[in-house]
């Protein structure tokens, strides 16, 4: 355990960032897009600016309730994963707790992002004080309302708290989680102003009338930061209909889901949107994590398509793809 | 005329066995007197958890979550969020405990463990995963412990802990939690019960038969062999030490179908001596 790799070392030292910057060379520049660069090499991580945070994450975060082991995460820092995605309810904070345990001593390296679903200021930051505690740290990188999904979800308190969260310094960024609805509630956040990132439900499985393309790119000229969870539309634990508005029926979406690769296919649909900062996936094993970093690098193909059955064709996902 | 007697009986028996099996406990609110239900029944099952628990769900979904059935209920300023969940069988029930418990604070007996906080308490009995969420702010301790008693006669099932959990030794341990998949982070060890302790950790895995444990602990050989050294050691009925980058000093033993061992992250401490005790305590 004393040997870590050099990979942290690398991370700590900034070397990484000309990663990050090369990888954020396709966001319009006066409205104009500028010609994606070449992927990078099989394997090696990716980097984006988080919206206009100034926060560099890997493209592939880690999410979900808890990790089977702490050790999962130390190999995903190894691996470059700097961020990482828990909720104040997660495990009844017990996914906070091993996070805070295992990130105590580099805490700096990582972007932490927590989430509160308290329907009150008053709540909202004395789950803020609790999740700190949790996490052993003395600051959140982005604090999210967790689950609005219409904008009655969030009185004008909530983002009181936020805003004094963020001047007490006690979180650096603002944000919101949603699963349904998503065009109508980006699009309400953008006209508000008060939020810095938001983390959305985002698959291959959703319907275009949903227009989620057009609403993540709106949101992307507005400046917020994006990041994309159930990518693999609840395929980890079995797709269900509650993961959001599915064209067909979910056991034929899980069969597709079940077609070896058909996981980092998935994730790598929802990578190809150059607007999407970053995507966090549950990982549970090494080998799960090792697939995921590899598609994180690789563009989405004719082949990525055919496995998990969306009729839209590569040419058109590459133009898309960062 | 004997004949027909003799069916009715039986059909009167079997209805009554359906009646029994059909009674499966509810959550309600006038299991404690003086409290009223605000708002609808809710009724969640695996397909529709979602919408409810949010990403949350994943962790009920990991450990069998079949359904779910609540009610929120009031009294004076206060409201109980209570929500009882179906896993299926006790082990997954426990599971879900081990999965939701705060390793700082103590645990009470109520069904087979509970867990009772100032805003929050839960337990595990049979198959069957009771909560309750507590607003406003406060400490609400003693109401919640009158409704885990109460909750506690009313759901059925057994109350004896599952025996693995003997096994591991109570001193200097953080955590003792059923881990549904992936064991240490490895999917050879598919489901099994993992401690953390000051040291570094524990687990005992349970294979179908000694047959496929000894095919587990050949997976475990290879997987630790590509990156560092492997040799035997003389635990229980085959064993062996490795060093891992991420878990440490190893040493991974197999008494029978199970699976166990240590991996050590601080000096002092011998991962063969520790298997050896872990191992003595598990009942073939």
């Amino acid at each position: 355990m004393a040997n870590r790799p050099s990979r942290r070392a690398f991370l700590a030292s900034g070397l990484a960032l000309p990663v990050a910057a090369s990888a954020n060379q396709t966001l319009p520049t006066g409205g104009r897009p500028v010609p994606a660069p070449p992927p990078p090499p099989s394997g090696q991580m990716v980097y984006s600016d988080l919206g206009r945070t100034g926060l560099k994450v890997s493209r592939l975060g880690m999410g979900g309730s808890a990790p089977s082991d702490p050790s999962v995460l130390d190999l995903a820092y190894d691996m470059g994963v700097n961020f990482f995605d828990t909720a104040r309810t997660y495990a009844t904070g017990n996914s906070e707790r091993m996070l805070g345990a295992a990130f105590k001593d580099r805490r700096k390296s990582v972007v932490i992002a927590t989430k509160t679903t308290a329907r009150t200021k008053d709540q909202a930051l004395r789950d803020l004080e609790t999740s700190l505690k949790e996490l052993g740290s003395d600051y959140i990188d982005i604090w999210h309302l967790h689950g609005r999904n219409v904008p009655a979800d969030i009185p004008d308190g909530l983002f009181e708290a936020q805003r004094l969260a963020k001047q007490q310094g006690k979180i650096r960024f603002s944000g919101v989680s949603m699963h349904f609805t998503m065009k109508d509630m980006i699009r309400h956040l953008m006209k508000i102003r008060r939020t810095d990132v938001i983390l959305t439900a985002y698959n291959f499985a959703m319907p275009p009338e949903m227009e989620m393309e057009k609403t993540l790119a709106a949101a992307r000229a507005a400046g917020i930061g994006i990041v994309a969870m159930r990518t693999m539309a609840g395929g980890f634990s079995g797709t269900r209909s509650g993961d959001g508005p599915y064209p067909g029926n979910p056991e034929a979406l899980t069969i597709r889901l079940k077609r070896p690769g058909a996981m980092v296919s998935a994730l790598k649909w929802a990578l190809r949107n150059r607007f999407v900062d970053s995507a966090v996936a549950g990982v549970t094993t090494p080998d799960q994590l090792t697939e995921n970093v590899a598609g994180v690098s690789a563009p989405f193909t004719d082949a990525d398509g055919k496995l998990i059955g969306v009729a839209e064709r590569a040419a058109r996902a590459q133009e898309l793809f960062a | 005329m004997m004949k027909l007697i003799y069916s009715l009986i039986l059909v009167l028996a079997a209805a009554g066995l359906l009646a029994a099996a059909d009674q499966a406990p509810v959550a309600a609110c006038n299991v404690v007197p003086g409290w009223s239900q605000t708002g609808p029944d809710r009724s969640y099952v695996a397909d529709n958890l979602f919408e409810y628990m949010d990403g949350n769900a994943e962790g009920y979904l990991t450990y069998g979550f079949v359904k779910m059935q609540g009610v929120t209920c009031k009294k004076g300023e206060v409201t109980f969020v209570v929500d009882l969940s179906d896993f299926g069988d006790a082990d997954s029930a426990y599971g879900m405990f081990t999965s939701n418990v705060d390793g700082r604070q103590p645990t009470q007996k109520i069904g087979m463990q509970g867990q009772i906080v100032p805003r929050r308490a839960f337990f595990a009995k049979g198959q069957y995963f009771l909560e309750i969420a507590a607003n406003p702010e406060g400490d609400h301790t003693a109401a919640l412990k009158e409704w885990m008693a109460a909750f506690d006669k009313l759901i059925p099932g057994s109350t004896t802990l599952p025996a693995a959990l003997a096994w591991f030794p109570t001193e200097q341990r953080q955590s003792l939690r059923l881990v549904p998949k992936s064991v240490f982070g490895i999917s050879a060890l598919k489901r099994g019960y993992a401690a953390q302790y000051d040291y570094g950790k524990a687990f005992v895995v349970q294979e179908a038969t000694p047959q496929s444990a000894g095919a587990v602990m050949t997976r475990l050989r290879t997987r630790f062999g590509a990156t560092g050294t492997v040799t035997p050691a003389e635990v229980a009925d085959e064993a062996f030490q490795a060093t891992d980058q991420y878990l440490g000093r190893l040493c991974v033993f197999r008494k029978g179908q199970y699976i166990g061992g240590y991996a050590i992250t601080q000096d002092g401490m011998d991962p063969i001596a520790l298997s050896k005790s872990l191992a003595g305590k598990v009942s073939k």
